[in-house]
């Protein structure tokens, strides 16, 4: 995996549903080439050095990413087509299109999971 | 951040009309006190001003009318948010408290069964983070030690160890901070830490171990055998140091009973989560509170190193996890100073 993820609640009730538009019925995240991607509104984040924290105001639940997925989180500040942020990361990154973007379904998927952004399209 | 005139503050009651005679300093606050406390007179610089009065049952009663208290299951811990932004928090056997919407009045009653320091440390701790938390602040939850003139804190779940490591320090002729509620302030280039109460809460066992005096100390609750134990100006300190060191304890059960001691830097985004982890007050969830508690945190990680220690439990160990400890900081300091040059 190309990037680090962990999260801390200092709530005690459980995480929030997962957006159910853009995953299959094995939960599994698609998203097409034109499908846009944005921060969400409902959150604040900091740069941490090179890494970043979320928290989401919906839910109380803090996120850490490490520097990659603090990279695609600075991008998605803007909203950006899936081609888009993939061509940016394909070249900022050693890794083939093949793995980047499986790796990319894995973070918006978690993203997504946890309503820290939204897809339309 | 700072009130003034605290005996004069808004009042939730008619009835809370009498004078505040003891002034005290804690954590950085200048607590204008009805009640006598042990704690010494407040150091010049207050962060804020907060009083504490006393009511009796059916002032707190009527303030909770209609409001659903919550109560996690099993716990003795009652809470509750009223209208006007009110806290109030109840603990079975211990008390009750009423902090206001703006944090700088707590309004108490102890419970005839409490003892006094049993009824003090719940009302230093857990009732104040309320107060606190409302006047901006974000406590921790974090024993700390005073080594060379700097804070070094210990985070961690209860029954982590971070008193009993403290207690191992105060052996060794190292002065306590604070024992449960860290204060912390950033300022341009580092962070304060603030003196709690003058007091370490210990298990018989490490208190007759680390402590010559352990027989003054005093039950906390009927469900605990750990002790409230006095420090005297000796083997606390009561001025603000500067931080050198955070370290966040490995839990139990990620150790085994053998491992050496180890201790290693955490990442920015990991520093962050355990000091989030280890906020004082759970309780507070307001989006304002939350964003602010981010940022500060954020602060907070920039300016001090955060690292994860990891030792075995095993008590009469200690000593050598403490000289583990401070040939660590020597190390850190070797390094931050190689960097400098």
């Amino acid at each position: 995996m190309l990037w680090d993820y962990d999260d801390v609640t200092i709530r005690n009730f459980g995480r929030m549903k997962a957006y159910r538009r853009h995953f299959d019925a094995g939960g599994k995240m698609y998203l097409s080439e034109g499908t846009i991607i944005v921060a969400s509104q409902e959150q604040v984040s900091c740069n941490l050095g090179a890494e970043a924290a979320i928290l989401n105001l919906k839910n109380g639940v803090y996120y850490g990413l490490d520097p990659v997925g603090a990279r695609v989180w600075n991008l998605l500040q803007q909203p950006r087509t899936f081609a888009e942020l993939r061509d940016i990361l394909i070249t900022e990154y050693d890794v083939d299109a093949a793995r980047l973007e499986s790796d990319m379904l894995d973070l918006l998927s978690r993203l997504a999971g946890n309503q820290l952004v939204e897809i339309s399209g | 951040m700072t009130g003034s005139g605290a005996c004069a503050m808004r009042e939730p009651a008619a009835a809370l009309t009498g004078a505040c005679p003891h002034l005290y300093g804690v954590y950085g606050i200048a607590l204008h006190s009805e009640i006598p406390l042990a704690l010494p007179g407040p150091e010049p610089g207050e962060l804020a001003r907060i009083e504490l009065r006393t009511a009796p049952a059916p002032f707190f009663s009527d303030a909770i009318q209609g409001v659903p208290l919550e109560q996690l299951s099993g716990s003795w811990y009652e809470f509750g948010r009223l209208p006007d932004r009110s806290s109030y928090a109840r603990w079975t056997g211990v008390g009750e408290f009423l902090v206001s919407g703006d944090g700088r009045q707590v309004v108490c009653r102890q419970f005839d069964v409490a003892t006094t320091e049993s009824f003090h440390v719940y009302l230093l701790g857990q009732a104040l983070s309320f107060a606190l938390v409302k006047s901006g602040f974000e406590p921790l939850h974090a024993t700390v030690v005073v080594i060379d003139g700097e804070g070094v804190a210990f985070l961690g779940e209860s029954r982590f160890g971070k008193s009993s490591l403290a207690a191992s320090f105060l052996e060794a002729g190292y002065k306590m901070l604070t024992d449960d509620l860290l204060m912390l302030q950033a300022t341009t280039s580092r962070v304060l830490a603030y003196p709690g109460p003058p007091r370490i809460k210990l298990f018989p066992k490490t208190a007759r171990r680390f402590l010559s005096d352990a027989a003054a100390g005093i039950r906390m609750n009927p469900d605990t055998e750990k002790l409230i134990l006095p420090l005297d100006p000796k083997r606390s300190c009561s001025v603000p140091v500067p931080m050198k060191a955070v370290y966040s304890l490995a839990g139990p059960r990620e150790v085994f009973r053998k491992q050496a001691v180890r201790s290693e830097p955490l990442s920015p985004r990991r520093a962050f989560l355990e000091l989030i982890k280890n906020t004082f007050n759970h309780r507070i969830l307001d989006a304002d509170r939350l964003e602010r508690q981010l940022h500060q945190t954020a602060r907070l990680v920039g300016l001090m190193p955060v690292r994860k220690l990891s030792f075995p439990r095993v008590w009469n160990q200690l000593p050598s996890v403490r000289e583990a400890i401070i040939s660590d900081l020597g190390r850190q300091a070797l390094k931050a100073a190689a960097c400098g040059d």
